[in-house]
């Protein structure tokens, strides 16, 4: 390919039109589809039924949980919105110390089943949550707590806001660089995360440029898309290189279309949350610049009993670069709060 | 699996870009009105369009049948974060159709080849550019309309290291067919002045889901000579 392309540069019309027509002929037997998941994306739980998975208000949701079934509850929600549960599976090692550890792909994203755009609504995203905790509950008063990062701390917030302690259940919440909790804060940490992408740099030039080699047609080829971008994540987030982040599947319909309804219709998730009586951690690296401590000790305020650790030398992917830490972080908190696991 | 289907229906255009490219042959911007003394252009141009890119060509004024064809080699690189794996070369014609005095109507097909590697793989792009540009074309000046679609054919890609370390272990390299492509609309206009001219293009993209690309506009300024 080299080769032809330097010599259609010395004579560009009649050696670089024979090679060119050759080449399209060859193209033209091309046989990969690339809206066939399988082929550029992961199969989802809707077209593999062998991944692990949950139904729910009429989706497909790829969800595992580890631990004693009975036991407290630890529900982990991951970020984007968009992104998967994958990152997030250190927290697995909490099943070890007597709890049940709760992952899933929140609708759209990851390996769960795809919707058009068009289903989504708040509401509706909201009602998945509550009813994954419904589908895990095997007692009424089986108490829980979140671990949200990202999107999924400001999932959590939401979730909170509407319920409160959901009846005496949400015991804490520990809540890992949420962006925003008000459409206002949102504002302010889009301009923080936009700000730090370089115009003319690599990154964005790599993902306006793979615009041209295929078009996010469908739910396939929008996610693999969505990949080119954020692979490397946002430079304020200071992702580590060298241990990249992993994911299943990115979810491009979600990523777009959330932030979509919060820009038409606004949120303010803090509402009721003066009404929520039990200690909130709030865990933030120091290296991401987007989550800065003044935004995110604002957003701790919004909690009557909040606490903020800031764990050095590393960015927002804390729980994939920095487990071991971070689990030792989130025992501590939940041996503050009082929530105990049980004998696995 | 559609690929012997997708393989007929491919077979068409690929025959009538074969058929039409040793006729005649294409270039984004010209001032068509300013093309009777010329038989040589040479352009360079810069501006935005799929990320940041500067580019060079080439084009051959010849008669055919009581008309003049432009045909036409291009090659364009993204000058941002500069990667010489990152490529667009592109020949073709563009094809007076009909034209009443100094209002002109061209149409333009260019097979292209294009190439990028990134965080998730490598691809390769065979496709093919279809337009039309039509306006006033005086000798010093012109400005029209164009519209054009930038088919992707079939890409080749090679999936990276890291994405399947990191992603997707079962991902597929080889040719995707019919991957996607982009309409624009816009305008072009230009001033010609001695044997140069100076052309602007500015106009909207959408692919062919319906929805603005990540770059939802494209803007290039280009300058020719001719001889």
């Amino acid at each position: 390919m080299r080769a032809m392309r330097a010599e259609s540069i010395r004579s560009p019309l009649s050696p670089s039109v024979s090679w060119l027509i050759t080449l399209l002929a060859l193209g033209a037997g091309g046989c990969l589809d690339p809206g066939e998941s399988g082929n550029l994306v992961p199969r989802t739980v809707a077209e593999d039924p062998s991944l692990p998975q949950i139904a729910v208000a009429g989706t497909l949701l790829h969800a595992e949980a580890f631990g004693n079934p009975n036991a407290p509850i630890v529900m982990v929600l991951h970020g984007g919105p968009g992104v998967d549960y994958r990152s997030l599976l250190p927290l697995k090692a909490l099943a070890g110390d007597g709890y049940r550890v709760v992952f899933w792909d929140q609708r759209g994203t990851g390996l769960s089943e795809r919707h058009d755009a068009s289903i989504y609504t708040f509401p509706l995203y909201l009602e998945d949550l509550r009813l994954v905790i419904e589908h895990y509950t095997t007692s009424p008063e089986q108490p829980l707590v979140f671990i949200g990062h990202s999107w999924g701390a400001m999932y959590a917030t939401w979730f909170i806001n509407e319920y409160n302690d959901y009846g005496g259940r949400v015991r804490g919440a520990i809540l890992s660089e949420p962006g925003a909790f008000t459409k206002k804060q949102l504002d302010a940490f889009l301009k923080r995360i936009t700000g730090s992408i370089d115009l003319t740099g690599e990154q964005l030039n790599d993902g306006t440029w793979s615009r041209q080699f295929m078009s996010p047609s469908d739910h396939a080829r929008a996610d693999y898309l969505s990949a080119v971008l954020s692979f490397a994540g946002w430079p304020s987030e200071h992702h580590d290189p060298k241990n990249p982040t992993p994911f299943w599947r990115l979810g491009a319909v979600v990523a777009a279309k959330l932030p979509s309804i919060a820009e038409d219709q606004g949120f303010d998730w803090t509402t009721h949350l003066a009404a929520f009586q039990h200690k909130v951690l709030f865990l933030r690296g120091d290296l991401n610049t987007a989550a800065t401590l003044e935004s995110q000790q604002e957003l701790a305020r919004s909690y009557p009993d909040a606490d903020l650790v800031t764990m050095a030398n590393v960015g927002h992917e804390m729980v994939w670069e920095r487990p071991d830490e971070y689990l030792t972080h989130t025992r501590e908190y939940f041996r503050q709060i009082g929530f105990t696991g049980v004998t696995p | 699996m559609k690929c012997p289907s997708v393989a007929r229906a491919m077979a068409v255009p690929v025959l009538v870009l074969g058929l039409l490219v040793p006729l005649s042959a294409q270039a984004q911007e010209v001032n068509l009105g300013a093309l009777d003394q010329a038989s040589n252009v040479v352009h360079v141009r810069s501006g935005a369009e799929y990320g940041f890119v500067a580019g060079a060509g080439y084009s051959r004024v010849v008669p055919f049948l009581d008309r003049q064809l432009v045909l036409t080699g291009d090659f364009t690189l993204p000058w941002a974060g500069l990667d010489l794996s990152d490529y667009q070369l592109r020949v073709g014609a563009l094809v007076p159709i009909v034209g009443a005095r100094r209002w002109k109507l061209a149409a333009s097909v260019a097979p292209t080849v294009r190439g990028t590697k990134n965080d998730i793989g490598r691809m390769t792009d065979l496709g093919a550019d279809l337009g039309v540009v039509g306006g006033y074309y005086a000798p010093r000046w012109f400005v029209a309309a164009e519209l054009g679609f930038d088919w992707a054919m079939t890409t080749h890609v090679s999936n990276s290291d890291l994405y399947r370390s990191t992603v997707y272990p079962g991902a597929r390299d080889g040719w995707y067919t019919n991957p996607g492509g982009n309409a624009r609309a816009g305008l072009q206009g230009g001033v010609s002045f001695g044997r140069h001219d100076i052309i602007l293009r500015i106009g909207e993209v959408r692919d062919t889901s319906g929805q603005p690309p990540l770059l939802p506009f494209y803007g290039t300024l280009a300058f020719d000579t001719r001889w």
